[in-house]
């Protein structure tokens, strides 16, 4: 097959083509060979946020194209289209909430078997309240009123604000991005460590605001700002750039951020329909691989310094990706959070997209979901414990994982000791949280009944 | 179509006891009533009456396109149920469709009637009438571009292209200058002679229907009108209009067609129980004619 | 000549030219520059003042969400989106340059990558001197307000628990009074708590003021920042061109491929002691990799050109599917009185419907269709289909042209049964005298006579369109210029606010030219006076 037809006949060119064809046959040597993959020109979609940043690395850095895929990364407007998105075929997989693949497969919202190979980051969420919110926790907590308060802060001082208005027969709103976000779950969570309730669902209350002394809302995030400003929601949980929007716009103050709330929590996953997968599965382990590889570019460092997030950033901030200003992203990116104009932070950990076993599938992880999805009555009904182990296997796929992985370590681009080797799947039993509850994934409904506010089961279900 | 052949029909086309009115049947009003009427072949009969008397419904029943309420039109002795190109209508309003050219709206016509001509043919058959009209010059022209004058030509060249057995001509006329209307007069009267086609020509100049016709019938004042007594033109063919008005005959005709369409006109009035005293051509503001009346417009050009 | 000339310009609705053509010949020239100074100077003059007073109003409104923008700044992002858009063709004609003309081109851009490099360098350096020196300053300008602000808070505070210690104090020795020491207690609450108001309004005011001393910028920051970020943008744009013409380019990556390819076969050929199953599926493999590289292209993603080409073939499919309907519904409803009778509640009914509701429940129809869209029919069919390939025919696209197709069909369907409704009758008597059957009746006489106000609908269908489909595009997230409103906006960077002015400017502008495309056939086809504007 002669592809480079006659420009070899021409002597000039006779050179740069032996240079190529003898650096080629080096590089040929290090590479595997390319998995065949069953589709090769694929669609990916994703919100624009700062954590969909393995996507457009892998793209942009060429992962996806060194295992023979051809990859079109889609921008979307909000994760119900993502998903539907997916769901009907438009786009072979995602960026995804961790919660929507595990609220998919179980049924909450629309129903279809999603699964997810790969963890795309920690942590990266902030919660953010107005101006108005803020000068009054200041006034409840005069420790807050300094330049460089103490942090984590919990919600505490928010509590008599909240209590104010309940007296006045209103109630405080905020706002998340998505039923089964992550943020809706760390802003219950942050409400709940301090005695605020957030409201439960269920069967006919949807919007989730039972019982509820500070109402949660629905809003897409790029429009959280704009809706804070416009007094409609007084405080919200969002992922980047739009906490730090909010502050340098002079709209609203971060308060705490989910590192504070849960240290290393998993944020979002890669999703595919379950059809999708076993119709493509070296491709999923293909696209696993070129992810791996992304997570563990955007992780590298050189001493304590990142190596490689300005350039995430650069590229981060081309209009067809996440298209903010290049200092805005950088400063979360780089590790530094902007909580107010007098309090600029160092936060290595902010995005975390390798280090801490990131990218690995943890079956942990989505029982944590279960339990929290259960904890306020979006899960309607007891379920057994095996069935929150049932259902974090079904829609966590660490098999897939670890072969992209092996594949990498044979191809030298990753390091047997980077794939986390794990028994069962499960993390271990941690007490990170903001309010310091243990959470054990092997125990789901012992963790359910140790909150003070949530839906609490029969402990008879945690031996069934 | 070659006329000579046979002999001559007298009642060529005929109007047998006809009526036509319009509305619902307790308040209808007969425009026209038992008309009575039979052309020759090869005549020419002019058809006079005021504006208003009926006459387009006249020529629409001749053309088929209207059915009478009671009463046969016949044409060479078959009933006319339906127009037909055999009946070519020349139209007041020329009818022109006004995005086709002159040459377009012959073509239409032409390749209609004669559907077993070839292109060529028919492209020659309609260039053959743009030229006897002498229209060649505007030939692409479309109807906005061209004078009254002309588009009634085209409009004569369309009906003349179907080679139609009877011409009925509803005022093709009245709408133009004098000069020109004495021109197309001329023109029509020429074709007529070489084509020797039965003609129904209708017309509210009494001089017209004197240099045009062989025979001139009367529409009395509708509504109801009818047919009255006929007025043979036995002047000389070809007649020229300079000398025409010279002669005895012709001045004896017009004056006797005149009195008798002054003389309907006062019987109609008469009728209507209404005044001599001629009223002024202004209508008060709020003005309720008799439904009789409606419609009408006193007009007569002679 | 120049009757023509006049003439072609008069049917292409541009007849504010004609006084120019005028002139030039020689014809009234007085007459001539009044029309030139009325049609031409006059608008241009409007506009410039237009310009003059965006420029001065502007920078007066701020708002959270950014300045609004200059002129000279939308001008600025309007180079910004073009920028992009050579930059991704760049990068798709680098990957498929192949020999002498690559390796030129490689050489031309590391040279360019190394001076922007330095500069990049500089420009950093540069930024975060002028940041520490505005630092200064900032701290300086704010300085007074927050000492301010921090004593009377201190005050506030302490006057608070000062007072609430002793008035608790008061209010124990109180246990035992009358009523009326007690009332007198209690306008001592009061005036207390008014003044502690009046404190702390004093404290909000000053607050303030140190709010808005905080809003300070620096335009020589904006500057450097902007300087930095170009060639930021620059540079990173350049690494990843060189990517794609070295490295990655399809030449080098073919070579690759090809190499290996000859190794495994020479292998397979001659090996005694390897697994030939395992080898010769190997090869297979890598044949059919060789086979997708020599076809692969660059992954270019969207730029408003193309989406603006998408738009437009979108706009004209909703369109072309909005005529198909409504023309022949049109001419029946003119023809038939019952059948308008029948369609009359549907076209009250539905014509008010907005795009924003038509479009979920077009898309959720569509979807239907089409469960698995990649090997739908229309879809692989259209995807074959030269030009209409390459812009992703998807059930988005199909939702967005139907959903146009659904608002902008009303305006040709009322319009065409007027057209056929009002044919002159005498038109019809000819048609009768000549026989003709319905066809030709049809396609001679009535289709004709409505054809002006055919067009005048399908004018006004064209319009609505356009505005729809914009609307649509932002819902379906279909790629195209509403697609590009939407990132845009959702992207939030100091660029979005300018951005969507360009958008508005170019969404207006081919609004126009369509318009004006839409009058000049409207002309072609009117055979009388020709009714335009």
């Amino acid at each position: 097959m002669r592809l480079v037809s006659g420009d070899t006949a021409n002597p000039k060119n006779m050179n740069i083509r032996s240079v190529l064809l003898s650096t080629a046959a080096l590089v040929g040597a290090l590479h595997a060979d390319p998995l065949a993959v069953e589709k090769s020109e694929l669609k990916l979609g994703f919100i624009k946020l700062t954590d969909c940043a393995p996507i457009v690395i892998a793209k942009e850095k060429g992962f996806f194209e060194d295992e023979g895929l051809q990859v079109e990364v889609i921008a979307q407007s909000n994760w119900k289209v993502l998903l539907d998105n997916v769901i009907t075929g438009n786009l072979d997989g995602a960026h995804m909430l961790s919660g929507q693949p595990i609220a998919a497969t179980i049924g909450i919202g629309t129903e279809a078997h999603v699964v997810t190979p790969f963890t795309m980051d920690l942590n990266g969420n902030g919660i953010t309240v107005s101006n108005s919110i803020w000068e009054q926790m200041q006034e409840n907590d005069p420790s807050l009123d300094v330049d460089q308060p103490e942090h984590p802060i919990s919600s505490e001082s928010l509590k008599p604000i909240v209590e104010d208005l309940l007296a006045q027969g209103e109630k405080l709103q905020m706002g998340m991005v998505f039923p089964v976000s992550t943020h809706n779950y760390e802003l219950r969570y942050w409400l709940a460590a301090s005695g605020i309730h957030p409201g439960f669902y269920s069967k006919t209350d949807l919007a989730g605001r039972t019982d509820a002394e500070v109402e949660l809302s629905v809003t897409p995030p790029p429009q959280m700002p704009a809706t804070l400003e416009a007094g409609t929601i007084s405080g919200y949980c969002v992922g980047e750039p739009w906490n730090q929007q909010a502050v340098t716009k002079g709209i609203g103050v971060p308060v705490t951020t989910n590192y504070d709330i849960w240290k290393n929590n998993p944020e979002k996953v890669f999703g595919v329909t379950r059809k999708w997968a076993d119709e493509n599965p070296n491709t999923l382990i293909a696209l696993t691989k070129a992810l791996i590889r992304a997570g563990k570019w955007l992780d590298e460092t050189e001493g304590d310094q990142l190596v490689h997030r300005e350039e995430a950033c650069r590229i981060l901030s081309q209009p067809n990706y996440v298209g903010a200003d290049y200092e805005v992203i950088k400063n979360s990116m780089t590790g530094t959070f902007i909580f107010q104009k007098s309090d600029v932070r160092d936060m290595p950990d902010f995005n975390v997209f390798f280090k801490h076993d990131c990218t690995y599938p943890w079956y942990s992880d989505g029982v944590w979901f279960l339990t929290q999805m259960r904890r306020w009555g979006q899960i309607t009904e007891a379920k057994p414990a095996s069935w929150y182990h049932e259902i974090a296997k079904k829609v966590y796929l660490p098999e897939v994982y670890l072969k992209a992985a092996e594949a990498l370590v044979a191809e030298g681009h990753l390091e047997d000791a980077e794939i986390p080797h794990t028994e069962d799947g499960y993390k271990p039993a941690t007490t990170d949280f903001i309010d310091g509850n243990s959470f054990d994934g092997h125990k789901p409904i012992e963790y359910l009944n140790s909150f003070q506010i949530g839906i609490k089961d029969d402990s008879s279900f945690a031996t069934k | 179509m070659n006329t000579l052949s046979f002999p001559m029909r007298r009642n060529f086309l005929e109007l047998d006891q006809v009526s036509i009115g319009f509305g619902p049947t307790p308040t209808r009003v007969d425009i026209l009533k038992d008309v009575q009427l039979s052309v020759a072949e090869n005549e020419f009969v002019a058809i006079l009456g005021f504006s208003g008397a009926g006459k387009s419904t006249l020529i629409s029943l001749l053309a088929g396109l209207e059915a009478p309420t009671s009463g046969e039109v016949r044409m060479a002795g078959k009933r006319v149920t339906r127009p037909s190109p055999r009946r070519g209508v020349m139209f007041q309003s020329y009818s022109l469709l006004p995005w086709l050219t002159v040459f377009g709206n012959i073509h239409l016509a032409a390749q209609q009637v004669f559907p077993e001509k070839s292109k060529a043919e028919v492209r020659e058959h309609v260039e053959r009438y743009i030229e006897m009209v002498h229209l060649t010059a505007a030939r692409d022209k479309r109807p906005h571009e061209l004078s009254g004058g002309m588009r009634q030509r085209v409009s004569l060249a369309r009906t003349l292209a179907m080679q139609p057995e009877v011409l009925l001509l509803d005022e093709p006329l009245s709408a133009l200058d004098a000069l020109t209307r004495a021109v197309l007069q001329d023109e029509i009267l020429q074709i007529w002679e070489q084509e020797k086609k039965t003609v129904v020509l209708i017309t509210n100049d009494v001089d017209e229907a004197i240099l045009m016709a062989d025979r001139i019938l009367p529409l009395t004042m509708g509504p109801e009108a009818s047919l009255g007594e006929a007025f043979p033109v036995t002047l000389e063919r070809p007649r020229n209009r300079r000398t025409l008005t010279d002669q005895p005959e012709y001045q004896h005709l017009k004056a006797a067609i005149t009195a008798h369409l002054v003389g309907l006109n006062q019987e109609a009035r008469a009728l209507r129980g209404g005044s001599l005293v001629p009223m002024p051509d202004i209508a008060p503001k709020e003005f309720h004619a008799p439904s009789k009346i409606t419609g009408l417009k006193w007009k007569f050009s002679a | 000549m120049k009757y023509k000339l006049l003439k072609v310009i008069d049917t292409a609705g541009l007849s504010f030219l004609s006084p120019v053509v005028r002139l030039v010949t020689g014809e009234e020239p007085r007459k001539q520059l009044q029309d030139i100074a009325r049609f031409i100077l006059v608008p241009t003059i409007t506009f410039l003042a237009f310009l003059w007073l965006w420029s001065v109003v502007a920078p007066k409104h701020k708002t959270k969400a950014g300045e609004v923008p200059t002129p000279s700044v939308v001008w600025d992002a309007a180079h910004g989106i073009w920028r992009f858009h050579d930059r991704e063709s760049a990068k798709e004609q680098g990957f498929l340059l192949i020999g002498s003309a690559r390796e030129s081109e490689l050489q031309r851009a590391t040279a360019r990558l190394k001076e922007v490099e330095e500069l990049e360098t500089r420009a950093q350096q540069q930024l975060a001197t002028i940041r520490d020196r505005s630092k200064e300053r900032f701290e300086t300008a704010v300085a007074p307000a927050k000492t301010a602000y921090d004593r009377k808070r201190d005050d506030y505070r302490q006057f608070r628990t000062q007072q609430a210690a002793e008035l608790k104090d008061e209010a124990a020795l109180l246990r035992h009074s009358d009523s009326a020491t007690r009332q007198e207690f209690l306008t001592k609450l009061r005036r207390n708590a008014e003044t502690e108001e009046a404190l702390k309004a004093e404290v909000d005011r000053l607050k303030a003021v140190y709010s808005e001393a905080q809003e300070l910028t620096f335009p020589e920051v904006k500057q450097a920042m902007r300087a930095a970020t170009l060639l930021g943008e620059e540079k990173q744009f350049l690494t990843k061109y060189l990517d794609m013409l070295g490295e990655s380019s399809r030449e080098e990556k073919l070579a690759t491929a090809e190499q290996r390819l000859e190794d495994t076969r020479s292998r397979f050929l001659s090996t005694t002691d390897e697994d030939l199953y395992k080898l010769g599926t190997n090869l297979l493999k890598q044949e059919d990799f060789l086979s997708t590289t020599a076809d692969s292209r660059y992954a270019k993603p969207w730029t408003l050109p193309k989406q603006i080409v998408r738009s437009l073939l979108c706009v004209f499919t909703g369109f072309l599917i909005a005529s198909a309907i409504a023309i022949p519904i049109g001419i029946l409803c003119g023809l038939s009185p019952t059948f308008m009778a029948a369609v009359t509640p549907f076209i009250a009914l539905f014509k008010p419907v907005s795009p924003l509701v038509w479009l979920p429940i077009v898309m959720i129809i569509v979807g239907g269709f089409m469960p698995d869209p990649e090997n739908h029919w229309l879809v692989v069919a259209l995807s074959k289909v030269p030009f209409i390939k390459n812009y992703g025919i998807d059930p988005m696209f199909i939702s967005s042209a139907i959903t146009v197709a659904l608002c902008s069909l009303w305006a040709t369907l009322v319009n065409t049964a007027l057209g056929v409704g009002s044919i002159d009758k005498d038109h019809m008597n000819v048609a009768r005298v000549l026989r003709l059957n319905f066809t030709s009746r049809l396609f001679k006489i009535i289709v004709p006579t409505a054809l002006p106000l055919i067009f005048a609908g399908l004018r006004i269908s064209l319009g609505v369109g356009w505005m729809v489909l914009v609307a649509a595009e932002i819902l379906s997230t279909s790629e195209g210029i509403g697609k590009f409103v939407n990132d845009m906006y959702t992207n939030g960077s100091s660029q979005s606010f300018a951005q969507m002015f360009v958008v508005v400017f170019i969404v207006g502008f081919i609004g126009m030219l369509l318009d004006r495309i839409m009058v000049f056939l409207q002309r072609l086809v009117s055979f009388d006076t020709a009714p335009a504007l």
